[in-house]
């Protein structure tokens, strides 16, 4: 089940997860990286975003296979989402983890971007995947952040 | 690209040299002032100015006037007979608060930016141009029917953007004032977080949208939830710079509208009139098992025409819903409308498909599918909740139910997005001023917002009596 599937993701990503635009981004690249979850992504007002992924994880804490903590920064509550589970039968166990490795290098910001631009690439922009990303998120594409989210697709394009 | 202000308002006022350049472009004739009657706002006025001249060109481009055609409600008047007010009027209101809210920003902050101001309220004009037949339900059927594929449907807002950029008559008309105008006006509609005090008209906790759309809908319903004292919110908003955040970590900082102290019983009736408004109006069962229907239709069609089989839908191979499922052009979905789909039901209620001729037949004599509150059955065991989903899914999976005998209904209101998904979040806030000058969020200050909690819909729709009964065997025993 769905559910099943959030709760081992988050106990390969060493039993904790930070923030859900992680979450969505992590599954997202994840299954654009060929490990698939069984999610569908559309796109939300702030890129590919997968509604079935919000409703397993609200459903795995409700089941109890994994906890939400809430802290609070910059005035916004955030989700910490902690595995009970263990990882069990995660599929392409050892490229996801490579992946997962990758992903925490960077800040959510950065896979929101990345993930953007990678679903605009495969959704009509082909070309100017990179241009339209500017456009929709021109508050957080700053240089740093566009060099480092070109940086988490190479590397991902690596494991290809 | 600046407009000049006849009315001798300073509002948008800039240099004549340029208003000169504007006027050549339309013409050389100045705009006749031009005056809407509507049920909320009473007489909304379009000026002679170059700029209010143009946004009644624009009003009166066949892409807007597609919007008379297009309910702002969809099937609520189903359940709400007085609920038949268009996007159009939504639209024509939107500008008009739109205008109130740069006037304001103006006063408040001492100086304005006339194109950036003009970019907003016309943005605010256009924001809904690219709404789709029974917008949501007309979506969520594209968005089944891309599952599993690569290439996804677009959104309303992504069509928006296309119709202003695109070769439009609002596209034409928009463009007189240079092609930066529109594209500026597109780019503003398509982004995500905000820019600057200006994006906070188009998108914010007081967007000119959102103070139409809440006022309106509880008028033409008829509801009497959704109160709040408009004058005296808009009397009390102020400007200030409030940080962006993602998942903890701080990106960036934007200037937007807050509230000033005095409007703190009116923040907490407009936090609690819309929660009311959602569960009354918006999520109404009736309304949207109305919705529900029209998204399985819809796939219905849809898929037939994948089998080759359209002919069975009782639709002609040119009815304009075939051409656009077959062909997703801007051209062919600018030609759907809630007019086009309600006559296509007459078509499809002689379907040789059984599921488009049964499915058709009772949204057209209101036959609609009875929900069962699962979610309530439960009473916030959301595990129990869990469970059930899953014997459901299963036993949809396993044929125990066809693919339209049942269909499941989740959605979840937050009444006040102090735990929202992701950054623009920060945006959905209401920040109020304290009394030494710095603002908080209205959550920690209200004892009523705090105590809000966020409420969930979980319901399965059922097609007859018979299949309502199973359905309630699988929530025994969880």
């Amino acid at each position: 089940m769905e559910y099943t599937a959030v709760a081992e993701l988050i106990a390969l990503n060493g039993g904790r997860l930070v923030g859900r635009t992680r979450l969505q981004k992590s599954v997202y690249l994840l299954q654009a990286c060929g490990i698939n979850l069984g999610f569908d992504f559309d796109y939300h007002h702030y890129g590919p975003y997968s509604d079935e992924l919000a409703s397993a994880a609200r459903d795995a804490e409700a089941l109890g296979m994994v906890d939400v903590e809430w802290k609070t920064a910059y005035g916004n509550e955030y989700a910490i989402f902690q595995s009970k589970v263990p990882v069990g039968d995660f599929p392409n166990f050892d490229k996801a983890s490579e992946v997962l490795r990758i992903l925490s290098k960077y800040e959510a910001t950065v896979l929101e971007l990345a993930a953007t631009a990678d679903f605009l690439s495969k959704n009509g922009y082909r070309n100017d995947a990179w241009e339209e990303t500017k456009r929709r998120k021109a508050t957080k594409i700053t240089a740093q952040r566009l060099e480092q989210s070109k940086a988490l697709l190479g590397e991902l394009k690596t494991l290809h | 690209m600046v407009f000049v202000d006849h009315q001798g308002g300073c509002l948008l006022q800039s240099n004549a040299d340029s208003a000169h350049e504007v006027l050549s472009t339309i013409g050389g004739t100045v705009a006749k002032l031009q005056r809407v009657r509507d049920p909320l706002h009473d007489l909304i006025i379009f000026t002679e100015s170059d700029f209010e001249g143009l946004m009644w060109e624009a009003l009166n481009s066949r892409e807007f006037q597609r919007l008379r055609r297009i309910k702002q409600l969809g099937f609520s008047e189903l359940v709400y007979p007085g609920a038949t007010h268009t996007r159009f009027a939504h639209s024509a209101g939107v500008f008009h608060v739109a205008r109130q809210l740069a006037s304001l920003i103006k006063t408040r902050i001492g100086k304005i930016d006339p194109d950036r101001a003009n970019v907003a309220m016309a943005a605010a004009l256009v924001h809904d141009v690219g709404h789709g037949p029974f917008s949501h339900a007309f979506e969520d059927a594209m968005k089944q029917l891309g599952k599993g594929k690569e290439q996804k449907p677009k959104r309303h807002e992504l069509w928006t953007a296309d119709i202003v950029t695109g070769d439009t008559e609002l596209g034409a008309v928009l463009s007189k004032a240079g092609a930066e105008f529109r594209d500026s006006i597109a780019a503003l509609l398509k982004n995500e977080s905000p820019t600057d005090i200006y994006s906070a008209i188009v998108s914010s906790q007081f967007d000119a949208d959102r103070l139409d759309y809440v006022r309106r809908d509880r008028l033409m319903t008829g509801a009497q939830h959704g109160g709040f004292d408009y004058p005296w919110l808009l009397a009390n908003l102020e400007v200030d710079k409030i940080p962006l955040a993602i998942d903890g970590e701080h990106y960036a900082e934007a200037e937007t509208l807050i509230l000033g102290g005095k409007a703190f019983q009116a923040a907490e009736s407009y936090v609690l009139g819309l929660f009311h408004m959602y569960f009354a109006v918006y999520f109404h069962k009736a309304t949207r098992s109305a919705e529900k229907l029209l998204t399985a239709l819809v796939c219905r069609v849809g898929e037939l025409l994948d089998k080759g089989d359209v002919d069975k839908s009782g639709l002609p191979a040119n009815h304009p819903l075939v051409r656009f499922l077959r062909n997703s052009e801007l051209s062919e979905y600018l030609a759907l409308d809630d007019f086009v789909v309600w006559s296509s039901l007459h078509f499809m209620a002689e379907a040789a498909d059984e599921v488009c001729r049964d499915l058709s037949s009772r949204l057209l004599h209101r036959r609609l599918y009875k929900a069962i509150e699962i979610g309530d059955h439960f009473a916030g065991r959301d595990d129990a909740v869990a469970r059930f989903k899953m014997r459901l899914r299963e036993a949809v999976a396993n044929q125990v139910f066809s693919a339209t005998d049942v269909f499941e209904d989740q959605t979840n209101r937050t009444p006040y997005k102090l735990r929202g998904y992701e950054s623009s979040e920060a945006m959905a806030k209401i920040h109020i001023r304290k009394p030494d000058g710095s603002y908080e969020d209205l959550a920690r200050r209200s004892e009523v917002v705090k105590a809000l909690q966020s409420k969930s819909i979980y319901r399965v729709y059922v097609r007859d009596d018979a299949i309502g009964e199973r359905v309630r065997k699988l929530a025994e025993g969880l």
